[in-house]
């Protein structure tokens, strides 16, 4: 074979020459009926059109063609039953019954909407109390600055206090009591046990997995006057049982308690495993947050501050 | 036709937008079929079949042309130029058709591509010479870019004016220009192997 191009013409005309129109006439029947198929769904379609736009009453009671199955079905009869079904749905709505689906819908959008919310914020204050016996409690104030570093300071009930900071994927310990610190990757430190309960509220982020993940919303009751609103969780580790007081105008909790599984069932008394109150996006100093000289400034300044709130 | 009534109401004020929408739900689905769809039901199979060439091949394009008609029916009463879009939608599915075979017809013998002539009959090399060229020519066009594809077989197979494409394929007249150039040169290359007597041959 040559290696030449075929020139612009010879290449229209092999073309027009090659893919001439010579469409075979038993083909060209059969494709008809294709034609004729889409002209047929094109008309029912256009009965539907008309039927949906006007002459209602006047088709209400004709017969109907049942395009998909071409069974025929009495216009009247499911004009009867339409009619029903919407006054049975009036019914249902105006008895008060809400479904379980639209329920657990709603609780869920909420669990949403508070995460989503606590997710937006620039600052979180948080002070947790750990009950350790018969009226004493261990202590802890936390304090996160967006975009993530983390202050935790422990009092046990003995007055032993310990303060973690946690920025990015370092850690740092000190001990007050000791005088020392040490800082370690997030990664090869063993989580302290001291820390282990205050875990959900280390950071907004952590809360708000807790909150759209690990706790489940069960009930939701509304304090109108206060525009407060009480969310009942339950724990799906544990299987406790967690009350989330949140304002209704911000959608951010205010105040969370624990309680340990069935307790407050068939009159017994409610365990409080941990109670928490918080304060969103105040401003918090930047020294608290840094570990180092400045931080034993920092706790002091928050032990003058808690002897003043005595 | 409703639909292109219906836009140029659309253009006259939002009063009317709402009528014009109304308007539009109205219209009867039968007038469009017969003043869209028939006059052209000719040219919808010839085209498919004058790409296609395989009749199991062509009744499958047509096929899914008319789905795509049925379902789009609204979008082409209100397109500018309605009959070059359905022309467009029967080339598409054409093209389809043709990528199909390619990949299905790969690992297969060329013989079994084309359909061979009777060889006892007169002229059955010359037939056979052809066929090989109308497969190696459909390969060809089974590789170009969709766009180039569908502006080629508009322009030189189909003889549309560059406007009636350009319309159809939603561009600039002068897009279609660079495409069908583009693709004849790409056409050019990609049947460059073939000989001009052979071409020739097949010319007469």
């Amino acid at each position: 074979m040559n290696r030449e191009n075929p020139s612009r013409p010879e290449v229209d005309d092999l073309f027009k020459r090659l893919l001439k129109d010579d469409l075979p006439p038993e083909l060209e029947n059969r494709m008809r009926t294709q034609f004729v198929n889409l002209r047929r769904s094109i008309g029912l379609s256009g009965r539907r059109h008309a039927w949906y736009s006007g002459g209602i009453l006047e088709r209400l009671f004709s017969i109907l063609e049942w395009q998909s199955t071409q069974v025929m079905i009495r216009r009247d009869v499911l004009a009867t039953l339409s009619v029903f079904l919407i006054v049975f749905g009036g019914a249902m709505h105006l008895s008060g019954n809400h479904s379980a689906l639209a329920d657990s819908v709603f609780l869920l959008k909420m669990s949403i909407s508070i995460a989503s919310q606590v997710r937006q914020t620039s600052s979180m204050e948080c002070r947790v109390a750990v009950p350790e016996g018969k009226d004493q409690f261990s202590a802890y104030e936390i304090r996160w600055v967006a975009p993530g570093k983390t202050r935790i300071d422990f009092e046990a009930k003995d007055g032993d206090r310990k303060t973690r900071w946690v920025s990015g994927a370092v850690i740092t310990v000190a001990d007050l009591a000791k005088n020392t610190q040490r800082s370690a990757r997030a990664a090869t430190q063993p989580e302290d046990s001291l820390f282990r309960p205050v875990m959900c509220c280390y950071s907004p982020e952590q809360l708000a997995i807790h909150i759209s993940g690990r706790w489940q919303l069960r009930r939701y009751e509304r304090q109108a006057k206060r525009e407060l609103g009480t969310f009942l969780f339950i724990d799906s580790g544990n299987g406790a049982s967690v009350e989330m007081t949140v304002d209704l105008k911000t959608f951010l909790p205010l105040a969370i308690e624990e309680h340990l599984p069935n307790s407050g069932q068939a009159g017994t008394e409610r365990i409080i495993i941990k109670q928490a109150n918080f304060c969103w996006n105040q401003p918090i100093a930047p020294e608290l947050m840094v570990p180092g000289k400045a931080a034993r400034a920092g706790a002091l300044m928050l032990e003058s501050a808690r002897k003043e709130d005595m | 036709m409703a639909g292109i009534a219906c836009l140029r109401t659309r253009m006259l004020g939002e009063g009317d937008h709402h009528d014009c929408i109304a308007e539009s739900l109205l219209a009867d689905d039968n007038t469009a079929y017969e003043e869209l769809i028939a006059p052209i039901e000719s040219r919808m199979m010839r085209c498919i079949w004058r790409v296609v060439r395989r009749p199991e091949l062509s009744e499958d394009a047509l096929q899914d042309a008319l789905s795509i008609i049925w379902r789009k029916l609204h979008q082409i009463r209100n397109h500018p130029n309605p009959q070059a879009l359905i022309l467009k939608i029967c080339l598409n599915a054409a093209c389809d058709a043709l990528r199909k075979q390619k990949r299905s017809s790969r690992h297969e013998d060329l013989s079994l591509f084309i359909h061979l002539p009777d060889s006892s009959s007169a002229g059955a090399a010359r037939a056979l010479e052809t066929k090989e060229i109308e497969a190696e020519v459909l390969k060809a066009i089974s590789r170009l870019p969709r766009k180039q594809a569908l502006a080629v077989l508009m322009r030189i197979v189909q003889d549309e004016p560059f406007d009636v494409i350009a319309q159809a394929l939603g561009c600039s007249e002068v897009t279609v220009r660079i495409q069908v150039s583009k693709g004849r040169r790409r056409l050019r290359q990609l049947l460059s192997y073939l000989s001009t007597d052979s071409l020739k041959e097949v010319s007469k």
